[in-house]
Order: C-alpha cells, then sequence, then structure tokens
C-alpha cells in the first residue's frame, strides 16, 4: 500500500502515472495508492478519468474519516483501484480546525493481494499491455468502479458504527422539504449551508445537496427541484463539469455558477445571491463583468 | 460566533497568533478555525490572519467580513491597510504601542507587545516575538482564558518566557 500526500501542481507533474496506477494495480503487482490531495479542484477533476476513485471532504474531520475508509476501500478485492481524497487547497488544507482522533485498530484488514509477488511462483510482470488484453484490463476497472459502491457503501456503515459519524455518497441539509438545491463538492458546500439558513429565513425554501463521491458518480433523484450547481472547475468549450454530470444522470436543467476558481473568494453571502438571481439553464461566471 | 481579524506583516506571526487563538479556544471547550489568507509570503509585507470561534462547529470558510475584534500587530500597518474595514459596531481593537492610539476619531485598546517581548528577551533572528505575548491581550478582553491562552502557548512553544509575556500583556494591556 502506498499513500502519497500531494498538491495541485505536482499531482500535474505526475500527470502520466495516474492513468497507468489503476491498471497495473487491478491487475498485478502490489501497487496501491491513496492520494490524499490538497489542490485546486480543477486539477483533481482533470483526473476524472483515470480510474481512481475520487471523494471530496468538506472539514478536516471528514478528510481524516475518509482516508481511513479509503484504505479499506482500495483494498477490497472487489475493487483493488486507487482512491483520490481531495482537500480543497488552502481553504480546507490550511484552516486550523478541531479533530477527533480514531483508534483505527482493526478497522483496515491485513492486505491480502491476490496477485501480490510470490517468489515462490514467479511470473512476468509486463509493463505494457498489447491491445489483446489491454481493452480487458480496462473493463475490469470499470467492474471494480461498479461495485465500488457497494464497498463504500459497506464501508462507511462499518465505520459509523465505530466512530458514530457518518458521511454518505452525497450528504443533504435542510434537503426534505427543499424547493431549490444548492449542489457543490468540497468546502463550498459546506458555506452553502449558512446561505441556506439565511435563504430559508427570507421564505425561500432551500437545501444543499453535497456531492462527496465524484467517482464513482452517485445515482441522485433530485425529484424535480430546482438546482443551482456550483463548479470550482471548468471544461473548456464545454462547461462546468459537475453542471453536466448533474445534466445527464439526474437530467436537470441546473443554473450552473462558476465560481471560486483558484480560491476566488466566495461567501455564503454570494451564495445566497446565486440562489436568489438564479436562471435555469444558464450559466454565470461568478465575479466576470463585461469589462473583464 | 466571535470573529477575529490579524493585521501583521510576513514575519511577525500573525498567522501563528490565529493558531493559537484557535487552540486556546478549543481548550476552552469551544469550536474553534484558523485561517490565514495566503498571497505570495513576503516578509514584511501586510499579512492577515482570521480567527473564528463559536459554540458550534464552524461552517464558513471564506474570509472574515465583519470581526468581533482586530487585532493589529505593527502599529505602521494603521497608515496602509484599512484595519478598521467591516469592524462591528461595538467591535474591539487591539493595537501593538507603546502609546494611546486613535483610530478613525476612536480610541482603541493598546498594549506594548514589542517592549514585552525585549524585556523578557523573546528574540527571534533579531525580531522581537509578538505572536505569544498578544495572546495575553486577547485573554483580557475575555475572549479566551488566560489559562487556556498559557496552555496553547506551552503546547507549541515550551520556552517559559513566552507564557510570562502573555501574562504579562493580560496585565498591561490598557483599556
Amino acid at each position: 500500500m502506498a499513500m502519497t500526500r500531494t498538491s495541485a501542481s505536482s499531482h500535474r507533474y505526475s500527470v502520466v502515472m495516474p492513468y497507468r496506477r489503476p491498471n497495473r494495480a487491478a491487475k498485478s503487482v502490489s501497487v496501491r495508492a491513496i492520494t490524499s490531495l490538497a489542490s485546486r479542484i480543477e486539477c483533481s477533476i482533470s483526473q476524472r478519468d483515470t480510474g481512481w476513485l475520487q471523494v471530496y471532504a468538506a472539514t478536516a474531520q471528514e478528510a481524516y474519516d475518509t482516508t481511513l475508509m479509503a484504505f479499506r476501500i482500495a483494498e477490497d478485492e472487489r475493487v483493488l483501484l486507487p482512491v483520490m481524497v481531495n482537500m480543497d487547497g488552502f481553504l480546507l488544507s490550511h484552516t486550523m480546525q478541531d479533530l477527533e482522533t480514531l483508534d483505527a485498530g482493526g478497522f483496515i484488514p491485513p492486505l491480502h493481494l491476490p496477485h501480490a509477488i510470490d517468489t515462490a511462483h514467479p511470473a512476468a510482470y509486463a509493463p505494457l499491455t498489447g491491445p489483446k488484453d489491454y481493452y480487458r484490463f480496462r473493463w475490469d476497472m470499470e467492474r471494480s468502479m461498479r461495485a465500488a459502491r457497494e464497498v463504500i457503501a459497506a464501508t462507511e456503515h462499518a465505520f459509523a458504527a465505530r466512530s458514530g459519524r457518518s458521511y454518505g455518497m452525497t450528504t443533504e441539509y435542510r434537503g426534505e422539504d427543499a424547493d431549490v438545491l444548492v449542489i457543490a463538492m468540497g468546502t463550498l458546500a459546506k458555506e452553502a449551508e449558512v446561505a441556506v439558513d439565511r435563504l430559508r429565513e427570507e421564505g425561500t425554501r432551500a437545501g444543499v445537496l453535497r456531492i462527496r463521491w465524484f467517482r464513482p458518480f452517485p445515482a441522485l433523484d433530485l425529484a424535480g427541484r430546482e438546482v443551482v450547481v456550483i463548479d470550482r472547475d471548468y471544461s473548456f468549450g464545454f462547461g462546468g463539469v459537475l453542471a453536466h454530470s448533474l445534466r445527464s444522470v439526474a437530467r436537470a436543467d441546473p443554473y450552473s455558477v462558476i465560481a471560486g476558481l483558484g480560491g476566488q473568494e466566495v461567501t455564503h453571502g454570494d451564495i445566497a445571491s446565486f440562489v436568489r438571481d438564479r436562471k435555469p439553464g444558464e450559466e454565470h461566471w461568478f465575479g466576470v463583468t463585461p469589462d473583464v | 460566533m466571535y470573529e477575529i481579524r490579524i493585521h501583521s506583516r510576513g514575519g511577525q506571526g500573525g498567522v501563528t497568533a490565529a493558531r493559537l487563538i484557535a487552540t486556546a479556544a478549543f481548550r476552552d471547550g469551544k469550536h474553534a478555525t484558523a485561517t490565514p489568507f495566503y498571497g505570495a509570503e513576503r516578509r514584511g509585507a501586510p499579512i492577515i490572519a482570521f480567527a473564528r470561534i463559536d459554540e458550534e462547529p464552524i461552517r464558513i470558510y471564506s474570509q472574515v467580513q465583519n470581526p468581533d475584534l482586530v487585532v493589529v500587530l505593527d502599529r505602521t500597518l494603521v497608515r496602509v491597510v484599512k484595519v478598521l474595514a467591516g469592524l462591528k459596531p461595538h467591535g474591539a481593537v487591539i493595537v501593538n504601542s507603546s502609546h494611546a492610539v486613535t483610530l478613525e476619531h476612536q480610541r482603541v485598546h493598546h498594549v506594548d507587545l514589542t517592549g514585552i517581548a525585549l524585556a523578557e528577551d523573546l528574540v527571534i533572528a533579531g525580531e522581537p516575538v509578538l505572536d505569544t505575548p498578544v495572546l495575553g491581550a486577547i485573554a483580557r478582553l475575555g475572549v479566551i482564558s488566560l489559562g487556556s491562552a498559557t496552555r496553547a502557548i506551552s503546547e507549541m512553544f515550551p520556552d517559559p518566557r513566552n507564557v510570562s509575556a502573555a501574562e504579562r500583556a493580560y496585565r498591561e494591556l490598557v483599556l
């Protein structure tokens, strides 16, 4: 098991390796990886098709808890894919918060790799896979990714039993009776909770849906509610990545806000304004005016 | 929620002071966060850092807009930075100064942190240490307890002169 802690720029320098790692990890040597990434979300989103599981924390406690869970999920024989635990760079990585540590003894079972190197049974491990086999490895990754949903649920359940803290694929705040949902990831979604409290005082029934696991992407039922989605990323020539995910997975027609890029200041007051000024189907770049 | 903004110059310990405040508040049994505002770190450049204290878990990550308390570790900053920006109507201000300070026609609290650091021989790389003594002044306003402040300081900086300086700032803050 390897654990790497990195930041945005160094992660981007390693951009070739994340694509190779799951492929080899799933079927051959003992390369397991948990990356705890403090970054611009743009950097991790750009890695979304590498075959790594991706999860985004909103508090230091959650980053800690999720890292423990990530080991167990990554090492599960049904998964055997690397997990990237993401923290908003600076906003979360450099904010000092209270944290409850946990005696994690026994929570992560002993590692058993079905294809670990065994000198009693020597084998060749090819660094290169030809077209004859490559697609099978790629399909195997997708099979693992599909199985990961169940493993994540079971792991979160086991973690909750031990710690009393539970998260899930998504977390919701005042969403039950909401007419409009703010959907975001990481610290932005935490700040959005404060915006929702204020909007409710004004008479707007708003809620927050935080996407925690981004790969595998959660199944979402938005039940016809209006959506304001905040992307701290952008796919140039296309749109906000989360906005597009909601369009395709949940058939939503969101008001797509692009905000917080590179640490741009976004307050709970700003988020409340996004909801007040929402225009379903449109895209809004926060802070950009005609003269920018 | 009680919100604090600290103005200092790079190298004076504003970021460390915010971390000490959050640690002390945590020792008081409260939730707390400390956040530096990062640009390019430069010694001597104006720096801001924030601390928040609440009975409930803190969900806000954006910068403090309306502080209850403003702390100025370097008196010369008041000429180049709007240190009172957004201060709450009954908000407090502590300025590191050996003599009385008036900002925007308002008398503010002062304490000679530099003098205290020099008297305690708290000098690192030729600069007086301000981040530990200021905790005492903040404790005097009741934001954190003096006991938790000195505990937070000694956990991070075992040299006992840091705690003596904080206790002295507690006594010497001019209200």
